[in-house]
């Protein structure tokens, strides 16, 4: 188990500088410029230089890397053209919001998901195994934003149930501590806000969630299906155990690892989708920080969003592999098969 | 000796409602107490079908029974679930052939021989112990490390011994082994042979056990049914069959068994594949008339029933073989 988990925990850092290192490459390939986007065109030449100089642009490319990356590794990710706050700090106010979305999409596409499977395979064949099929093609075909607006036009212009826009309403003073509403709510004594705080994660969740969960349905589904032709289910049976346990001991708990990892898979597609999903719904998070932030052209607001997007995937991974290492003993021993 | 098994008229289907083909067909046979039963054939004869039948371990919405399967008189077939899954392990148990898939590979080998022996309220508080000392008795050297490895951690050889010792854990009355030494490597199949032998003769168990290979079938067996194309066709004690094999398939397999050659010099074969016993199904003759080299116009249009040849042994055949020179 510790030889696994250290090989893992070592690839870490490569991961993180591949990943700084890429979105290095990328930012200097855009056309455009750092300083096109800040000076307007009456600057001159000379102020241009001057500027150029100041931000260490006149430096050589490998030297303005090591700088970039020194940096990095001090949690400074440079001030927002835009906003002039550091980027560090937008990212600690956004980064939260969508982990909260992200949780919360996830629990929607895994009990969907799951329990979709599990009925599908119960009844394999039958109509509710078509019907479920059926149902992830769609679901995993749906747009994103389509299926957004739908929930919108359903649920609060038509019923009115729930709220479209924004995090919180404005009319509640929050503010907050670590930027988990939840977290907060426990350490500022404020239960009120649990509530609104829920209601106004419902749509967006759920628009995520539903979409991520039509894969989820299908890989679960099949994985469920080939693990119970598995020999060693036979040999459960004939050593006379019930069906229930057969099903939770051997034939769930060997589909685990797969199972898992679809759904570790699925939390990226997951980030790419509360983008979306956060324009749609107004919601505060590091998507639409960086939508705006490529609509402006601030570059260090995307560089810095792009950074933690991808650290938060790389976590999430992470932790897959560390349940799948939990889940499977030969795993741990380093056999892959 | 009397049978603590009596099977009835057994078929087994198999496949897709429309397109249900009958793999087993209509055999009858019997294992006495203590009695070592081998059931050998080629791959598609009908022999595994045969051995998971025994406890309906290949019944579902795609293999169907019909027949009688009695042990100790009472009727497997018509057992409801609950009844039939207290049978499974405590009195049917089987050894599979392929040990490495046979084990769960997520669980230990104390926490899987333990899982059978909790089911059938065996385990007690010395149920540690008794694993341990049943490990130890099916030759493994280091039962305290295996209890507690994960099935990839150990050997093969070592796999199948816990595979016997799994099925041993509850005492069935019997025990089935299907090829269990097919998958390991040549120098331990006979070790592990050995052992399995040891414990079910030290039990007094009933064993069936299936096989291809002539060699276990003559260390071991007090018995041997030979099937082809679904049905038996010969059934004779081991000295008598190894000596006088009645059926012309029986006395091929022999040959191919013993690398008997020919005239001009090549090894014994058998003309054809076992599908071949199929294709025949239709046309109501013997199954194995094609690829016999005895065969007479009869043989493909009227199925011999199992008959009495002697005082032991029965065969299906119109032209059975009535001594060990004659050639074919």
């Amino acid at each position: 188990m510790t030889s696994g988990l250290l090989r893992r925990v070592a690839t870490l850092p490569f991961m993180l500088l591949a990943v700084a290192s890429l979105i290095f490459a990328i930012m200097h390939a855009l056309p455009g410029s750092m300083i096109e986007s800040l000076s307007a065109q009456f600057v001159s030449d000379a102020q241009r230089v001057r500027l150029m100089a100041g931000l260490g642009l006149d430096q050589p490319l490998w030297r303005q890397y090591l700088v970039y990356l020194n940096s990095l590794a001090h949690f400074d990710f440079g001030i927002s053209a835009q906003t002039g706050k550091s980027v560090a700090t937008m990212i600690g106010e956004t980064l939260p919001v969508t982990m909260e979305m992200a949780g919360a999409s996830f629990v929607v596409m895994t009990v969907c998901g799951l329990g979709a499977a599990l009925i599908a395979v119960h009844a394999a064949d039958g109509p509710a195994d078509v019907a479920i099929r059926l149902l992830s093609i769609i679901l995993s075909t749906l747009p994103w934003f389509w299926l957004g607006l739908v929930l919108i036009m359903i649920f609060s212009l038509w019923l009115g149930w729930l709220p479209s826009f924004g995090r919180l309403p404005p009319s509640i003073d929050y503010r907050p501590v670590t930027n988990f509403v939840m977290i907060d709510a426990v350490i500022l004594g404020r239960p009120d806000l649990i509530g609104p705080w829920i209601s106004h994660l419902v749509l967006p969740s759920l628009t995520v969630g539903l979409t991520s969960s039509g894969v989820v349905m299908r890989l679960v589904r099949s994985e469920i299906l080939a693990t119970m032709k598995k020999e060693f289910v036979l040999t459960a049976r004939m050593k006379g155990i019930g069906a229930n346990r057969i099903f939770l001991r051997h034939i769930l708990r060997n589909a685990a690892v797969g199972i898992m990892t679809v759904l570790g898979a699925q939390f990226g597609a997951m980030l790419g989708g509360s983008v979306v999903a956060e324009v749609v719904f107004g919601y505060p998070g590091i998507g639409r920080m960086l939508v705006r932030a490529i609509e402006s052209r601030d570059y260090l607001t995307v560089q810095g969003a792009g950074i933690a997007i991808a650290a938060l995937y790389i976590l999430v991974n992470f932790m897959t592999d560390l349940a799948c290492l939990y889940a499977n003993p030969r795993l741990r021993d380093g056999v892959w098969s | 000796m009397t049978a603590l098994l009596d099977v009835r008229a057994l078929s087994v289907s198999f496949g897709p409602g429309g397109a249900r083909r009958t793999i087993v067909d209509r055999i009858d046979f019997s294992i006495g107490r203590g009695e070592i039963v081998a059931l050998v054939g080629e791959s598609g004869s009908g022999k595994s079908a045969t051995a998971l039948a025994l406890s309906r371990l290949n019944e579902g919405p795609r293999c169907g029974y019909s027949g009688e399967i009695r042990l100790s008189g009472r009727n497997i077939l018509a057992l409801d679930h609950p009844d039939l899954r207290r049978l499974r392990g405590r009195a049917i148990a089987t050894i599979f052939q392929d040990p490495l898939s046979a084990l769960n590979p997520s669980e230990t080998i104390a926490q899987q021989i333990a899982e059978g022996m909790r089911a059938h309220g065996m385990a007690g508080p010395d149920a540690d112990d008794r694993i341990t000392r049943l490990l130890g008795e099916v030759g493994i050297h280091d039962p305290d490390r295996v209890t507690r490895a994960y099935p990839h951690q150990i050997s093969g050889g070592q796999r199948q011994r816990v595979m016997i010792a799994l099925a041993l854990a509850c005492d069935p009355e019997l025990l089935i082994a299907d090829e269990p030494t097919t998958a390991l490597d040549v120098t331990v199949q006979t070790q592990v042979l050995a052992t399995l032998y040891r414990a079910v003769q030290k039990r007094g168990m009933s064993v069936l056990i299936i096989t291809h290979d002539m060699g276990v079938v003559a260390g071991m067996a007090d018995r041997v049914m030979v099937m082809y194309g679904g049905r038996i066709v010969e059934s004779a004690p081991v000295e008598t069959l190894f000596a006088l094999p009645r059926h012309p398939y029986t006395r091929a397999l022999l040959d191919c068994a013993r690398h008997v050659r020919d005239a001009s010099g090549h090894y014994a074969t058998i003309p054809g594949t076992a599908e071949t016993a199929f294709a025949l199904r239709a046309t109501q003759g013997c199954a194995f008339a094609p690829r016999c080299r005895r065969a007479r116009p009869a043989c493909f249009t009227h199925q011999p029933e199992l008959a009495e040849c002697s005082d032991t042994g029965r065969v299906a055949c119109h032209f059975p073989l009535v001594g060990s020179k004659i050639d074919g």
